[in-house]
């Protein structure tokens, strides 16, 4: 190894040390923020507040390096959905949710393939005051406003809950679908209608969505747009 | 209360260390550690036998000795949830062994 070869590696290896130990000191400060995230799956405020502090006191026990706190963070987070799940009363099987999530992006599929190619407006979605007036009453009515077109989110939502979903059309079209609670006591088949009228809401949705030429990418990013604003509403309330 | 927990194996494994000693009060890395089960597995699980009513959580009383340390959760199985948990353990080693395995003569 000639004179230059030694100090590249000399600084190579520097810089290799440097760059490792910026990711332990930002696993470090990343594991709390995961642990937040993963309490907040909690569907209570209490179960939120008593995860977030059992979870930072057990990764605070944990011997070693920082990037084990991370990587057990990240565990805890990955499982914080069903320990949350395992707190909620009003639930449907993870399995059998995911199945229908399966047959409504079947259904989506084959919207996507019949319409490929034609000619139609794209879809605009009204959020951060570009909601249409006439829909605004009728959205703020609702605690749970979704657009998501996942039916796992929709029939864990519990059943006592409106849901709507807001879809405004860049060509003048616009439509909410609103699906409104039963009223009084929910039997176990009742639920269940309710449950299937919000699938069905959100297939009919879902196909809308690519009907008009949505490109999925999009509409996952709508997702989220929209997952923010409920969790803001949620805390807003 | 609710319905019974499904039996899986990282279900039983966790009741098993809890009940090697009813009395004992673990937190929740100290219990994943001695089932042998990732720390991932082991809050759905402790969520559902708390929700079942099998398992009890409290936080620890801070000790003088300790200070410093943020206080942990501790959990331990109730009187009712040990005497249900123990059926529940051997009723599901029963359906998952196999019947040849269940007696095997000369030996206790």
């Amino acid at each position: 190894m000639n004179t230059g070869e030694f100090w590249a590696s000399a600084v190579a290896a520097a810089v290799v040390a440097v760059v490792l130990g910026e990711l332990i000191d930002v696993g470090a400060w990343l594991a709390p923020r995961i642990i937040q995230r993963a309490s907040a799956r909690m569907p209570t405020p209490e179960l939120q507040a008593r995860y977030r502090e059992e979870w930072l006191a057990e990764l605070d026990q944990l011997d070693g390096l920082k990037l084990v706190k991370l990587a057990k963070a990240v565990t805890l987070w990955v499982s914080s959905w069903r320990t949350g799940n395992a707190w909620r009363t009003d639930r449907v099987s993870i399995g059998l949710a995911r199945s229908i999530r399966g047959f409504m992006s079947g259904i989506s599929y084959s919207a996507r393939l019949a319409w490929q190619g034609k000619d139609l407006p794209s879809p605009r979605f009204g959020w951060n005051g570009q909601v249409p007036p006439e829909m605004e009453e009728q959205l703020n009515a609702s605690p749970f406003l979704v657009i998501f077109p996942l039916a796992l989110m929709l029939i864990t939502v519990p059943t006592n809950v409106p849901v709507s979903v807001a879809i405004e059309v860049s060509g003048g079209q616009k439509f909410a679908v609103n699906v409104k609670p039963e009223a009084g006591g929910q039997s176990r088949c009742a639920k269940w209608l309710v449950r299937i009228g919000r699938m069905l809401a959100v297939g009919f949705y879902d196909a809308y969505l690519i009907r008009t030429g949505t490109r999925l990418r999009e509409i996952r990013s709508l997702h989220m747009t929209a997952y923010r604003a409920i969790k803001f509403r949620e805390n807003g309330n | 209360m609710s319905s019974p927990p499904r039996m899986t194996l990282a279900t039983m494994a966790v009741l098993r260390v809890l009940l090697d000693d009813p009395t004992a009060h673990r937190y929740g890395f100290d219990l994943a550690r001695d089932a042998g089960i990732a720390t991932g597995s082991l809050y759905p699980i402790l969520a559902r036998l708390e929700q079942a009513g099998w398992v009890d959580s409290y936080w620890e009383d801070q000790q003088p000795g300790h200070e410093g340390r943020p206080r942990r959760r501790y959990y331990v199985l109730t009187e009712s949830g040990a005497v249900v948990a123990r059926e529940a353990l051997s009723d599901a080693l029963r359906r998952t062994t196999p019947r040849t395995l269940r007696t095997i003569p000369g030996i206790t």
